[in-house]
């Protein structure tokens, strides 16, 4: 497959129903509506297998997640995970066995990793369960849409 | 005296955190106690008001690995309250979706968890650098376990298609067909994964469980049947709250089960496999024939190569349903709603899940119960340890202290479902 017949993809990862951690989705929701249909934009629980099968075979993955990195809430850090691993956060990504760290490790070990993977991620500050997203999150939402739309305008001219 | 610490602070490749503290005394092991620390999910709480017709949506977010065991447990015991029998293609639709379950959940821990602990890998991730053909199998085969559950469950994770009754929508011969090509070539990769994992260096121990599980004579039992165990219980689902008692322990955030009678009890893959062996499909009798297995099974380590099995017989199963599957005249069973308690129990992967719900006039919860299966495992996880650490106290702090994890991880233990998260302690004195 030729690389421009590649999809760019944008993956949102979250639980819509725990507090901070829709935030990955919420910018999906927001991107939708303002990127081409050339831009592949999903929403993912974050589960590994499937989050590996989706970055299987795109040119460049852009990947908004909801972290604990111990910053201030609604602090965005954006990493560059396509040649090294995402630095140790200090704090879990995901709170079940496999997080995103795992996902792109595992997708880079079987030689799936696409040659762009990009990590947004936005400090949390509660992933209680049923809550809505907390006002700091609420505020950087927007910021967080543009920086990977911009990110992805700059790395794909035809984005 | 002698006495020695290994401490290990996080148990990772399970699903939640906790902890476990292993005290040694004098080459006997003398304690083993899993301390939960994560704040319980207060979802029993948070089911009452809700009316009945919400309990399996409600707690399927309880999980992201088995949400469907959620469901089917949560509508069978509404199904029971209200006095509703779900038979025939929605019954067996029901079937085909928990398969979906088993064959990802298992898949998962079989290949991304609990292999790495047999192969000395830190993780999948070390694993896939020196297996990556092994390890795509695996992902392939959880794949066609997806495939199931976004299908019939309308979403890969947190299905929203189950209602009290049957479904929101059923699925048409036409939509099944194209699962059965991909759940040939699953049942190849399940047949293989049998092979690989009975080839795999397994430690020595044989326990004496009090095994426990659902029994259905004419199925290998998902969705209902009585509870069975080897020592002679044989109790309607309607009993359960007679024979078992939860207790809450100091350490734990989760409560823990026992049998009143008997204490520890072990569910799951080795309790339905040994109590129901007759019940498989002959091409996974046969399979765990070849990989060596007997009829029951001891080894809490062969664990792996008994959920294997049991991915070849979802695959199987699945297999069946769908090419046995008639439309149903109408998707669901309509359920009036009226005060009333009910009971249900469903095989989970990791074994049963009990619930029980009190209704008002209106179908509101009253009062809701959820007794997960890792909650039930726990004091066994504690006695395996408690029983096998002592065998092992010539191995390296290293390997002594990854034998431990382990050996937790043969129940692939759902902490999250348990309300909680682990942490690990051995400590020598």
């Amino acid at each position: 497959m030729s690389d421009a017949s590649r999809p760019i993809r944008v993956i949102g990862i979250g639980n819509r129903d725990r507090g901070d951690d829709a935030l990955g989705p919420l910018v999906a929701d927001a991107l939708v509506e303002r990127l081409p249909e050339t831009v592949d934009v999903v929403e993912h629980s974050g589960e590994v297998a499937g989050l590996v099968d989706l970055m299987t075979g795109a040119r460049a993955v852009y990947l908004v997640d909801a972290a604990v990195m111990g910053l201030e809430p609604g602090n965005l850090r954006v990493f560059d995970a396509s040649a090294v691993p995402l630095p140790a956060l200090g704090g879990a990504f995901s709170s079940h066995a496999l997080g995103l760290s795992e996902a792109i490790e595992l997708a880079r070990a079987l030689d799936s990793l696409p040659p762009v993977c990009q990590v947004f991620a936005v400090e949390a500050a509660s992933f209680g369960a049923g809550e809505g997203l907390s006002p700091p999150l609420e505020d950087t939402l927007p910021r967080v849409t543009q920086a990977v739309m911009d990110r992805i305008r700059q790395e794909n001219e035809d984005a | 005296m002698s006495r020695k610490t290994i401490k290990v602070d996080y148990l990772a490749r399970v699903e939640g955190e906790g902890a476990l503290n292993v005290t040694i005394r004098d080459g006997q092991v003398s304690k083993a106690e899993l301390r939960i620390f994560e704040p319980p999910r207060f979802f029993e709480a948070f089911l009452r008001g809700r009316n009945f017709a919400e309990a399996p949506d409600v707690t399927a977010r309880i999980c992201g690995i088995c949400p469907v065991a959620y469901q089917m447990s949560a509508v069978s015991a509404m199904e029971n309250a209200l006095g509703i029998e779900v038979e025939g293609p929605l019954r067996a639709l029901r079937r085909l979706l928990y398969c979906g379950e088993w064959i990802e959940s298992h898949a998962l821990h079989i290949y991304m968890l609990h292999a790495p602990d047999f192969l000395g890998y830190a993780g999948a991730v070390d694993m896939a650098r020196d297996y990556p053909d092994i390890v795509k199998r695996g992902l392939s085969l959880k794949k066609a376990g997806n495939a199931i559950m976004t299908l019939l469950g309308g979403r890969e994770i947190h299905p929203i298609n189950v209602r009290v009754g049957g479904f929101y929508r059923a699925p048409t011969r036409k939509e099944l067909q194209p699962l059965a090509e991909t759940l040939k070539q699953a049942r190849e990769d399940a047949l293989a994964t049998v092979r690989w994992t009975a080839g795999l260096n397994m430690p020595e121990a044989e326990r004496d469980y009090h095994l426990v599980a659902l029994h259905h004579p004419d199925e290998y039992a998902m969705n209902g049947g009585r509870i069975l165990s080897n020592r002679g219980l044989d109790i309607a689902v309607e009993d359960y709250n007679r024979h078992f008692v939860e207790s809450h322990v100091q350490r734990s955030t989760a409560l823990h089960s026992h049998l009143r009678e008997h204490d520890c009890y072990l569910v799951g893959p080795l309790a339905r496999y040994s109590l129901n062996f007759a019940q498989l499909s002959p091409l996974a009798r046969e399979a765990a024939k070849e990989a060596g297995l007997g009829i029951t099974c001891n080894n809490p380590f062969q664990s792996i190569a008994v959920r294997s099995v049991e991915v070849v017989y979802a695959c199987d199963e699945a297999l069946r349903i769908i090419d046995e599957y008639r439309e149903p005249e109408r998707p669901f069973e309509p359920a009036e709603p009226k005060a009333s308690e009910g009971f249900g129990c469903t095989e989970a992967p990791r074994g049963l899940l009990f619930h029980r719900y009190r209704l008002d006039d209106n179908g509101d919860i009253l009062e809701a119960q959820i007794v997960p299966p890792t909650a039930q495992n726990q004091p066994s996880i504690e006695a395996d340890l408690k029983e096998l650490v002592g065998g092992w106290l010539d191995l390296p702090a290293d390997a002594l202290r990854e034998r431990c994890e382990q050996t937790i991880r043969n129940y692939d233990p759902c902490i999250s479902c348990a309300t909680h998260f682990l942490k690990l302690d051995v400590r020598h004195e």
